[in-house]
């Protein structure tokens, strides 16, 4: 192959990637450049170039995909250096989610195929959904339509509002008393509606107790907040436990057996504790996510 | 073990050259040159760019307003040839200045250290 030739097709690999606006006037110098550098290294190495020094240079001077982007403004940031591990924890982090709630169904004889062909692949919708608001967001910041601008949340965090925390533990009482009530109140419903609402044995004997004791501890330390007026880092710890807990139970009454004797309303309350429990989740991520960052006075030498 | 030191200043060397290649260039482009002709009178003068960096670099500087170009033959094959505007002139005065001003407060600051 003639030196020449090798420069040809260089320059068309290279031009190829350019802007077609520019794309003659680039390679037109491009090749001018190249057939310059062979020579004067050709000169200086006393022999005629030949197939070797020439893909030597080329080698040298980048692959042309490189040498391309060169030619090109550098591009938008889709996702910032600082929030790439977040999105990819989100992103893969939902996927996970998704088919930890939807693979015992496998287990529990529905075809892999199935799944794979609903669950399976659908899960891919988050991440996909991420990607499309971070392309719309670089967007508007591209074009100036956005602009995010810092402002301090609150000025004190860990301060609550004591009118509204005393509002939430009111209701936080109403939603506890309605919900140990609820075996009474089923069995006061017209015989059709009790059947509906009527509790398995097992659960309310083996598997409802643990509730009791995490609404319990819930609300001490929403008690405790609310007499001190602020969070402390005992209660933020302990509240996160409780979230922990809670999770851990809802999963266990989801996967140990029914909760209603109707098929239909365990399911449905099944269902209902899986969006608790990824709710859950989530306010304990952005819990972690806004927790404040201790700062510590640095070590002072001597 | 290597010496941090070694492996780092060719990198900020690098840096530090980069930072001064747009003055560098525009303030060789009073006369018309080709790319690789350019190159040349850099290279010589003790400011040598890389072939892949440069090209790129005065196409840009053209979009951007501040040099002109057009393609001449001239005993070979047809070159573009590349020259300040009056908007180049204006900002290689400007940068110029800037540059001067940096140079005077970095001598300052290394004499300082030195002392």
């Amino acid at each position: 192959m003639n030196p020449n030739d090798v420069i040809e097709t260089y320059v068309t690999e290279v031009a190829r990637r350019v802007p077609a606006k520019e794309r003659n006037d680039i390679a037109l110098e491009l090749r001018d450049l190249l057939t310059e550098m062979l020579t004067e290294r050709a000169a200086a190495a006393g022999r005629v170039a030949d197939d070797a020094m020439v893909l030597a240079m080329l080698r040298d001077f980048g692959m042309p995909a490189a040498v391309a982007a060169r030619y090109r403004p550098p591009g938008v940031v889709i996702i910032p250096a600082g929030q790439t591990q977040s999105f990819a924890v989100l992103s893969l982090g939902g996927v996970v989610l998704q088919w930890a709630l939807t693979l015992p169904g496998v287990f529990a004889g529905q075809p892999l195929t199935a799944w794979w062909f609903s669950w399976g692949l659908g899960a891919f919708w988050w991440p996909g959904l991420m990607v499309t608001c971070a392309l719309l967001a670089a967007g508007m910041h591209e074009r100036g339509w956005w602009q995010p601008v810092w402002r301090p949340r609150t000025a004190d965090p860990d301060r609550v509002n004591r009118i509204a925390m005393v509002f939430g533990l009111v209701w936080f009482a109403v939603g506890v008393v309605f919900m140990l009530s609820l075996p009474w109140i089923a069995g006061k419903l017209p015989e059709q509606l009790e059947q509906v609402f009527a509790f398995h044995p097992g659960f309310l004997q083996q598997r409802a107790w643990p509730a009791l004791l995490l609404w319990l501890g819930v609300f001490a330390v929403r008690v405790t907040v609310c007499a001190r007026g602020r969070w402390m880092p005992l209660t933020r710890r302990l509240d996160m436990l409780f979230g922990l807990a809670w999770i851990a139970l809802m999963v266990w009454w989801i996967a140990a057996g029914d909760i209603f004797q109707s098929s239909s309303t365990n399911d449905g309350a099944k269902g209902a504790l899986c969006l608790g429990a990824v709710f859950i989740v989530f306010d304990l991520l952005i819990k972690l996510y806004r927790r404040r960052t201790p700062i510590h006075l640095p070590r002072v030498a001597g | 073990m290597a010496d941090p030191a070694e492996n780092l200043l060719p990198k900020l060397e690098l840096e530090l050259r980069r930072g001064a290649l747009v003055l560098a260039v525009l303030s060789q482009l009073r006369q018309v040159q080709y790319g690789y002709s350019l190159r040349q009178i850099l290279a010589e003068r003790g400011m040598p760019i890389e072939e892949g960096t440069l090209y790129p670099l005065l196409r840009r500087l053209e979009k951007q307003g501040v040099l002109a170009s057009e393609w001449r033959i001239e005993d070979g094959p047809p070159r573009r040839y590349y020259h300040l505007n009056d908007a180049g002139e204006a900002l290689l005065a400007e940068l110029t200045v800037s540059w001067r001003a940096l140079v005077a407060t970095m001598t300052g600051l290394l004499r300082e250290s030195a002392e």
